[in-house]
């Protein structure tokens, strides 16, 4: 029975003690942090629950509001394209890019296009791809995949990321002081920002009724490429939608306290229109969702947020790390989501919990995370 | 439930603290899973024996004498390791000091 594979990874995992106890304490640091953002906040329970009933609501009214978002979107001059996998997806992204003969692109952080496997194709069909998310830079660097889906790189220590620019961007040899690597990074990555034509950017909430969309980052990476380039293309699954841009205020104070521990992104970047003279290309993607939704018991999980609180807080995925989960999205979430796009593939996630229930108590959303497992 | 924000209040404790002669010792990590889980500790056992290590090491880390729980499976989860490692650490079920099971 294929319940081996995971467990296998995570026992080679587990060879080396003092890293599983460094992975472990480096992330239950994140839960604490989120612990004290969120004890914080005195109706933090009632914003759970909004959450929630916002989330569910849309997901019952999805047909609805995809449909005023696509309206409001064409109003906003934003171009929409409807992908029902994620083969679509790519060849949509690629056909944009041949159409405007456009060979190189740079992408800020989206865990839909590296479920798509986008890079990989694009690379084939002669497009280069620049990940300009820095921890997502530094596992392209290492032609690995990210671990963890807000902290991509989260399985290396900084000695080997040290280690790696040396070898990519030319760092001296075993210096690993994060100041120098991060300005190495930055200033390799402003080329990258001022050459690329196009650029690729996740959504983290679309709001049906503006047409707009918001991306929350730290590192103001999906701006620079998105306002630089003359096509920005956004992908996103037709689950991120909310209905309103009032409803806004309860995700944002949600999504980051959950995630970091912070109070709110250091960019909430809100897109509507294109500025003169440029494109602005939304897509939205299926790919499995409808699927998921149609299957009651797990139509939940379609409310994810993505905040990554289940993995922080779960001590197999503490322990374990994320490759051993060999799923673009891994942790308690990527133990729902993966075997819905893949029954076979991932039919040894499921195994991979407790069933403690930490994720379903953290989760900013209500999703009962547990049960569905 | 350390992740909930609602004011805490676990009936166990509830009950311990009516009990002569008992301190409650405070751990790192006040709720973390003992990694048993069922069927989880056979499919996933590397993982499974590890977080357990951990939660009985915070428990000597903090010099506690006994781990009570309500869950049978858990102590006894926790106690297979105990027994190996010779400890001094004792499991004891809720129940047994309710009953008066520590003298
Ligand atoms: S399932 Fe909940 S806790 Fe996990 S990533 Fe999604 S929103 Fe966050």
């Amino acid at each position: 029975m294929k319940v081996i594979h995971r467990a296998e990874r995570a026992k080679v995992f587990n060879e080396d003690e003092k890293r599983v106890d460094w992975h472990d304490e480096t992330l239950w640091f994140v839960r604490h942090k989120r612990d004290i953002a969120t004890h914080g906040i005195l109706e933090w329970g009632q914003l759970r629950e909004a959450g929630s009933q916002i989330k569910n609501h849309t997901l019952s009214n999805l047909n609805q509001y995809l449909q005023d978002f696509e309206k409001n979107a064409i109003a906003n001059v934003a171009v929409i394209h409807w992908a029902a996998d994620a083969k679509e997806h790519n060849d949509i992204v690629l056909e944009l890019l041949k159409k405007n003969q456009i060979t190189d692109m740079v992408k800020s952080k989206s865990m839909l296009k590296e479920k798509c496997h986008l890079n990989p194709f694009l690379e084939k069909n002669g497009i280069g791809v620049i990940d300009s998310d820095l921890g997502e830079r530094i596992v392209q660097l290492a032609g690995e995949s990210p671990s963890h889906i807000v902290l991509p790189c989260i399985h290396k220590k900084k000695e080997e990321i040290g280690e790696l620019f040396h070898i990519h961007l030319g760092t001296p040899k075993g210096n690993a002081d994060p100041q120098l690597l991060t300005e190495a990074a930055r200033q390799s990555l402003r080329d990258t920002f001022l050459t690329r034509r196009a650029a690729l950017t996740g959504v983290n909430f679309a709001v049906a009724e503006t047409g707009e969309f918001v991306v929350c980052t730290n590192e103001g990476n999906a701006d620079m490429g998105a306002h630089l380039a003359d096509i920005h293309i956004a992908s996103m699954g037709i689950e991120k939608l909310i209905p309103k841009r009032k409803h806004l205020g309860i995700f944002l104070r949600l999504l980051t306290r959950s995630a970091t521990g912070q109070p709110i992104t250091t960019y909430s970047s809100h897109f509507a229109k294109p500025a003169t003279g440029k494109e602005l290309h939304i897509i939205l993607v299926d790919n499995g969702r409808t699927r998921q939704l149609s299957r009651p018991d797990f139509r939940n999980s379609l409310k994810c947020i993505r905040c990554s609180a289940c993995f922080n807080t779960c001590p197999v995925y503490l322990r374990s790390g994320g490759h051993s989960y060999e799923s673009v999205i891994s942790g308690p979430i990527g133990s729902i989501l993966s075997p819905n796009w893949d029954m076979k593939e991932h039919a040894d996630l499921p195994f991979a919990s407790s069933l403690c229930g930490s994720c379903s108590n953290v989760c900013p959303v209500k999703i009962d995370i547990h049960e569905q497992l | 439930m350390s992740e909930l924000t609602a004011p805490a209040f676990s009936k166990p404790v509830h009950l311990l603290n009516m009990v002569d002669d008992i301190e409650i010792i405070h751990l790192e990590r006040v709720d973390e899973c003992c990694g048993f889980g069922g069927t989880f500790c056979v499919a996933e056992e590397a993982v499974s024996v590890k977080i357990r290590k951990d939660r009985v090491a915070d428990h000597i880390l903090h010099g506690a004498e006994y781990i009570t729980d309500v869950d049978m499976s858990c102590l006894m989860h926790m106690e297979g390791l105990l027994h190996r490692d010779k400890s001094t650490l004792k499991v004891i079920h809720i129940a047994e000091i309710l009953n008066g099971g520590i003298q």
